[in-house]
């Protein structure tokens, strides 16, 4: 099994659901996205294409990141997750040097949400639900607590909520989608042949296994 | 402080004891089903709560209120409003007395008896004297929702005040959309049927696209359909939010969408020579015979208007049962008066409207009106019926749509109804793939009850009238008198809203109206006045006269701050019980065949500290100033469905609540539920499934031919009213361009290009898109809004067009002065693009300096600082006010 996702560019508006779902998912501190939304502009007025591209780990399969990790931290599962231990980074960021799509982030210290009010119960929360060490970096990790956990209970990723990373449910657009891409079978594998789906800066030789409808 | 004694906090323990209750007593890890609060558009979503504790929310799956499981930016934002530690926990009095922006009120912490006694005196003496002494503003903004038309308005409405002023919308609020809405769908807005739509020419709005009415619904139901093959044409003064997801962006200058409209219906009344005859002649008044002083001929015994029956020869009234063929075109002798099809009025009117000149003025070229007018036309398939469940619809996959940015202006009745003229030439109003006023405005209840229903009807001259509104119904409009009101609506009736008395000019209008009162008490709900009306300086002028405000909030504001004299904390939606979003069908309701999707708000954690309830708040201020029995009755009547607006009915039955009952806002909420679904689904029904759904019958949502009603292309009422609007507006030195109240759609050129010779040098128009993460003012303190905001060059920056800032001398980064033709200016960084119209500049409205709001403050740029709120920027017919305004940009150099 690869998992992977598909971003459906047609239908996204950019209404940073995916991302601030992300943080919320994670319990991220201030300054830390996993996702983003890049804008872009092409063409000169009146004649001018706008795109959005919401970003996030690529989980590449050839993950640059895995090769540059000196202690480890930094691994590739067998469904394909790019995933870092935070017990054995050492925050020496060559992982965040080496991604060509720039999407992880170094956890220096701990913020507040409102600053010089004390955290939030909700920040507080994280330290039970989510707990975040700083000085590792962070980076999306398919939301492999919530396959983990569904695969446990017999849901299918892509196909269940609870299996499924929290930007995926969260679209009101419904332009995600996530599942197996070695089943020629699956919903994705039919979707990316179907609408001639692409990868980011696919030249990086990083072979991402996240997709993008252009339209 | 004083101590917590009284009855008022034996009432606080029980609300909050039946509260924790709905909350599982504040323990465990679960999902509880509730409403959103992010804007207006009340998604039905579930939050996770742990150990009292939100924090998370999503969409729901099983529901169409909303994405089908997904939510919007802001809407998954929310649970940060509800842990924000500069919330409003316990009431508050102003110990400063001096008042204005930026005043520190220096807030000291009172009991709720003292709070709502003082309240509760101010209002007696006030409805002692004169009940219009109280004016009041509130917002169905974020955390608020239909509580403010359904709860908050109606205590005010019932206290005998119909003062109603800008809560928190705004200056931007739809007074054209909403008030024609009314008049054409029975709605308040309008939205694309995407389900079966082709074809949408969306102008100055981005509903569909992360805003608006629908929000998450119509994000999901536009993203569907344009990842089908939806053609999606956006004419805009930018590209860059609505604009980048249409397969075309079309740039015009603001407020002249008219031109462009009226050109496409000349072009297709007289040039293409395709429309909807059929519709036009069965659903408008387009045949209703004008004599020659433009009014209605109408029959001498009954007071009908008339038309011509080609089949018969002969004049008979609009709604003669023998009726079968009225005339659209010809001259025509009743009561030997020449007469003509009022249609065939507007054919000849709009032979002016030639695309070469439109496009001249709009900047839109010539070619593309053209091809919009034949590309609509040739999508609409005019004639063609579709078979839906069984049931024939017409069929008319194609429409014009817009909002905010197209009636933002001082041309607003003319932008807004010379778009829905177009609908209706396509006769797509209402039916398969066409226009729909949104939410559904037809329903025929569950299944098993038949409640609650509601239908639009025929009224005064056969004319479209909601079956549910709030405020007043748009049809017939009041005769113009006073003014009385603070507003100025009475004196234009044609008007559901007004920007005054925040408007420079408002004193001295009233004291030529003879100063018939002077407004005591201001009481404000959710509202963020200063910020959200044009001009913050013109809202303090009136609110810093005012010699007592009470405010309802979740949290200070700019309002707050400078003017509010008492501030009540109140729940948010998280802790709130609200049953009045779940009747708020007609704003936010799924369109199409989406299903109805019944919510709840209902508390997903008990309210902390001394916050209170909407409802109990105005249950108790309701028993202290002794009009319980008149809310009660509002209540019952627009609850139980006897009658669905503000005016409401005789109540002889009482099938909710009685007027001398005191009960709860529990009890309430749960024999509301019961009354519409049956005694088994009362409160703890929904508390245990969440929100309940049933299929929608298409003569549901595609209802026009179902219902036996007509809708203007003639505003037969401007002309009448005209005449008699002017001369007591100039008596009290309002002087507008009265020819506005013409009855047929027409081209008027905004004040903004009027005001100023054509080479003058403020030579761009600055305004304020509506940005996808932000609402109201709340959004801005939202710290993952905030985030995200900082990542988006286009929301704190002010944008402008790359060529035209090359000639300004401006580089990407600089810091600007943006300065209107007044001398008011605003500064910020630019962010250039190619996807700006070269004369505009785009601020999105924020720039707060709130000390209860840290994250908002300075964040992003004031946009209305440059506004000027007075009767020369009003449409003379709806008092919108032009949102636009004439500026000029510069480099501000480093050090000064």
């Amino acid at each position: 099994m690869r998992l992977g996702m598909l971003i459906n560019l047609v239908k996204c508006v950019g209404c940073y659901a995916c991302a601030i779902k992300c943080k919320q998912e994670h319990f991220l501190p201030p300054g830390i996205a996993w996702g983003r939304l890049l804008i872009s502009e092409t063409g000169i007025y009146p004649k001018v294409t706008k795109q959005l591209y919401p970003v996030l780990c690529s989980h590449c399969k050839e993950a640059p990141c895995v090769k540059a990790c000196p202690t480890g931290a930094t691994r590739k599962r067998e469904d394909g997750i790019v995933w870092i231990d935070q017990d054995k980074c050492v925050g020496c960021r060559y992982c965040l040097i080496a991604c060509p799509y720039q999407v992880r982030s170094y956890y220096s210290e701990e913020r507040e949400y409102f600053p010089h009010q004390g955290p939030t119960e909700f920040e507080e929360m994280r330290k039970r639900l989510y707990p975040l060490q700083t000085g590792v970096v962070l980076k999306c990790t398919f939301c492999l607590e919530r396959i983990d956990s569904g695969i446990k209970q017999g849901l299918k990723p892509g196909v269940d909520r609870e299996a499924t990373p929290a930007c995926v449910i969260i679209c009101p657009a419904k332009a995600r989608y996530f599942g197996d891409l070695d089943d020629p079978g699956s919903e994705i594998s039919s979707l990316i042949m179907e609408k001639r789906a692409v990868q980011l800066h696919p030249e990086y030789g990083t072979d991402p296994s996240v997709y993008y409808v252009i339209g | 402080m004083k101590n917590q004694e009284g009855s008022c906090y034996e009432k606080l323990k029980k609300e909050r004891e039946e509260y924790r209750v709905f909350a599982r007593g504040g323990s465990g890890d679960y999902w509880a089903y509730t409403i959103c609060g992010g804007c207006f558009n009340l998604c039905g979503i579930r939050v996770r709560v742990v150990d009292g504790c939100p924090v998370m929310v999503e969409g729901v799956p099983e529901s169409d209120m909303g994405a089908q499981g997904g939510m919007c930016g802001k809407g998954v934002a929310t649970i940060m409003y509800y842990h924000d530690p500069n919330r409003c926990n316990f009431p508050v009095k102003r110990t400063n007395p001096k008042k204005g922006i930026g005043e520190d009120p220096k807030w000291e912490r009172v009991s709720w008896e003292e709070a709502l006694d003082t309240i509760a005196e101010k209002l007696k003496q006030v409805r002692r004297k004169d009940p219009r002494m109280l004016v009041w503003g509130c917002t169905p903004g974020p955390g608020t929702s239909q509580k403010a038309t359904l709860f908050v308005g109606p205590f005010f409405v019932t206290f005998g005040s119909h003062n109603r002023v800008w809560g928190g919308v705004g200056t931007h609020c739809g007074s054209a959309p909403h008030h024609i809405g009314g008049l054409v769908h029975a709605a308040w807005d309008i939205l694309p049927d995407y389900t079966y739509c082709n074809y949408v020419l969306r102008c100055g709005g981005n509903e569909g696209v992360g805003l608006g009415r629908m929000a998450s619904t119509a994000i999901r139901q536009c993203a569907t359909a344009r990842d089908r093959g939806m053609r999606m044409i956006v004419m805009d003064p930018i590209g860059y939010i609505s604009g980048a997801k249409g397969q075309e962006w079309v740039p015009i200058l603001p407020g002249m969408d008219s031109a462009v409209f009226l050109a496409m219906a000349n072009l297709i009344v007289n040039e293409i020579k395709v429309y909807d005859k059929e519709y036009i002649r069965h659903k408008t008044n387009g045949p209703y015979l004008v004599g020659p002083d433009r009014l209605f001929m109408r029959d001498k015994e009954s007071g009908k208007p008339t038309v011509w029956d080609e089949k018969d020869g002969m004049a008979k009234t609009y709604d003669d049962p023998t009726l079968t063929h009225p005339a659209l075109e010809g001259e025509y002798a009743v009561y030997r008066i020449n007469c003509q099809p009022a249609f065939q009025l507007l054919k000849e009117h709009l032979k002016q409207y030639e695309p070469g000149w439109a496009s001249r003025v709009s900047t839109v070229p010539e070619s593309m009106i053209r091809r919009f007018s034949k590309e609509l036309v040739d999508a609409a398939k005019i004639g063609s019926m579709i078979e839906i469940e069984g049931v024939k619809i017409p069929y008319r996959p194609a429409c014009v749509v817009g909002y905010k940015g197209v009636q933002g202006h001082q041309n607003s009745f003319h932008q807004y109804a010379s778009l829905i003229l177009l609908n209706s030439l396509l006769g797509n109003q209402d039916v398969a793939g066409g226009i729909l006023g949104s939410g559904t405005v037809r329903g025929l209840g569950h299944p098993e009850t038949g409640r609650p229903s509601f239908a639009p009807y025929a009224g005064y001259d056969g004319m479209l009238i909601p079956g549910m509104w709030f405020t007043q119904i748009p049809w017939p409009p009041a005769e113009a008198k006073g003014p009385g009101l603070v507003n100025l609506v009475d004196l234009f009736p044609h008007s559901g809203r007004s920007a005054y008395p925040y408007c420079d000019d408002w004193d001295e209008i009233w004291t030529k109206a003879g100063r018939p009162y002077e407004p005591e008490v201001m009481a404000l709900w959710g509202a963020n006045v200063v910020m959200n009306c044009a001009n913050p300086k013109s809202a303090e002028k009136f609110l810093g006269k005012v010699p007592f405000t009470f405010s309802i909030n979740t949290i200070h504001n700019e309002t707050t701050e400078g003017f509010a004299d008492i501030v009540l904390p109140e729940c948010d939606f998280f802790e709130s019980l609200d049953v009045a979003s779940s009747i708020g069908f007609f704003f936010n309701y799924p369109i199409g065949l989406d299903k109805w999707s019944f919510h709840v708000g209902m508390p997903v954690v008990g309210p902390k500290y001394e916050r209170r309830d909407t409802l109990d708040i105005f249950f108790d201020l309701a028993d202290r100033v002794g009009i319980r029995s008149e809310y009660n009755s509002f209540l019952e009547s627009y609850f139980s469905g006897k009658r669905m607006t503000w005016e409401q009915a005789d109540v002889k039955e009482h099938d909710i609540l009685k007027p001398d009952e005191r009960i709860s806002t529990k009890e309430f909420t749960d024999r509301t539920l019961k009354y519409y679904f049956g005694e088994k689904r009362g409160l703890e029904w929904f508390i245990e499934n969440g929100f309940l759904t049933w299929e929608k019958r298409p003569e549901e949502c595609y209802w026009r031919y179902f219902v036996d009603a007509r809708i203007p292309i003639y505003y037969e009422t401007n002309e009448r009213d005209r005449e008699k609007i002017r001369e007591m507006a100039e008596k009290v030195g309002i002087h507008m361009d009265w020819e506005h109240y013409t009855p047929l759609p027409s081209f008027f050129s905004p004040v903004i290009y009027t005001e100023l010779p054509p080479d003058s040098e403020f030579d761009l128009v600055a305004f304020s898109p509506h940005d996808v993460l932000h609402t109201h003012r709340l959004s801005a303190e939202n710290p993952w809004v905030d985030e995200m905001s900082s990542l988006n060059p286009y929301v704190y920056n002010i944008v402008m067009n790359g060529e035209t800032a090359k000639k300004k001398g401006i580089e990407d980064g600089d810091t600007i002065c943006v300065e209107n033709h007044w001398g008011d200016k605003v500064t910020g960084k630019v962010k250039l693009t190619q996807a700006a119209h070269p004369h505009v500049v785009s601020i999105v409205g924020l720039g707060s300096w709130a000390k209860g709001m840290p994250v908002a403050q300075g964040k992003g740029v004031n946009f209305n600082e440059l506004l000027r709120a007075d009767h020369k920027h009003m449409c003379p017919i709806l008092l919108a006010q032009e949102v636009a305004v004439r500026v000029k940009a510069c480099k501000v150099e480093a050090g000064k």
